[in-house]
């Protein structure tokens, strides 16, 4: 199954996010990380603009690893972009959030790696 | 990386942070739970706003999961005006 990261930012003003680097981040996503076949960057998924794009990105086939806060609030608030997309959202199917609230890059970067390359096919 | 300014705007001059409605607010702490950032804190009456400008600029999400609608943000398109008053002012400092 096809891989991809959506990554919020949370408009790079989150403070539970300061120690995060998204540009270092996702630069080292892009070239250490093969088993991502793409990676999205966006301000805020959870908000209209967020939602929107995941209507027109999301479809069945791929596992969604999202980059965001923790995974309770993110089932709450990406629920309705799955939603918009006719996409049912499953945790650990087609979905796998991973938190990235007060860790730093580095221990960011670990996390998704290890979850790519472990979880999924 | 995250910092006390947005789009370079130092953060406590931007009137973005909730309020909470004493009279709505029923106390069940889905906010406190919810704000990574400790925004809320549980008070006598009610829950209180006591680190404001720890408040994402432009997030409102708790006001989406508190189940008595006692939270409430600025206006999101007068928001965005002021936002761009405030930019123009910081642009050349």
């Amino acid at each position: 199954m096809k891989k991809a990261i959506l990554i919020c930012t949370c408009s790079f003003a989150c403070p539970s996010m300061k120690d995060i680097d998204f540009a270092e981040l996702s630069e080292k996503i892009r070239l250490e990380i093969p088993e991502a076949s793409y990676m999205v960057l966006h301000p805020r998924i959870c908000e209209r603009n967020g939602e929107e794009m995941m209507a027109d990105l999301l479809k069945e086939g791929v596992i969604y690893y999202t980059i965001a806060c923790k995974p309770e609030k993110q089932e709450k608030l990406l629920r309705d972009g799955f939603q918009k997309a006719g996409v049912i959202m499953e945790r650990d199917k087609n979905w796998v959030p991973i938190s990235v609230q007060f860790k730093n890059t580095d221990q960011v970067f670990e996390e998704i790696e290890r979850a790519l390359k472990n979880g999924g096919e | 990386m995250a910092s006390n300014s947005y789009m370079g705007i130092p953060r406590e001059k931007i009137p973005w942070y909730p309020a909470v409605d004493e009279n709505a607010c029923t106390k069940c702490s889905t906010c406190l739970d919810f704000c990574a950032n400790d925004v809320f804190e549980q008070g006598e009456g009610s829950v209180e706003v006591v680190r404001p400008y720890n408040c994402v600029v432009g997030c409102s999400s708790c006001q989406n999961v508190c189940p008595s609608g006692a939270i409430r943000f600025p206006d999101m398109r007068q928001f965005v005006e002021t936002l761009k008053k405030l930019r123009e002012e910081y642009r050349n400092k």
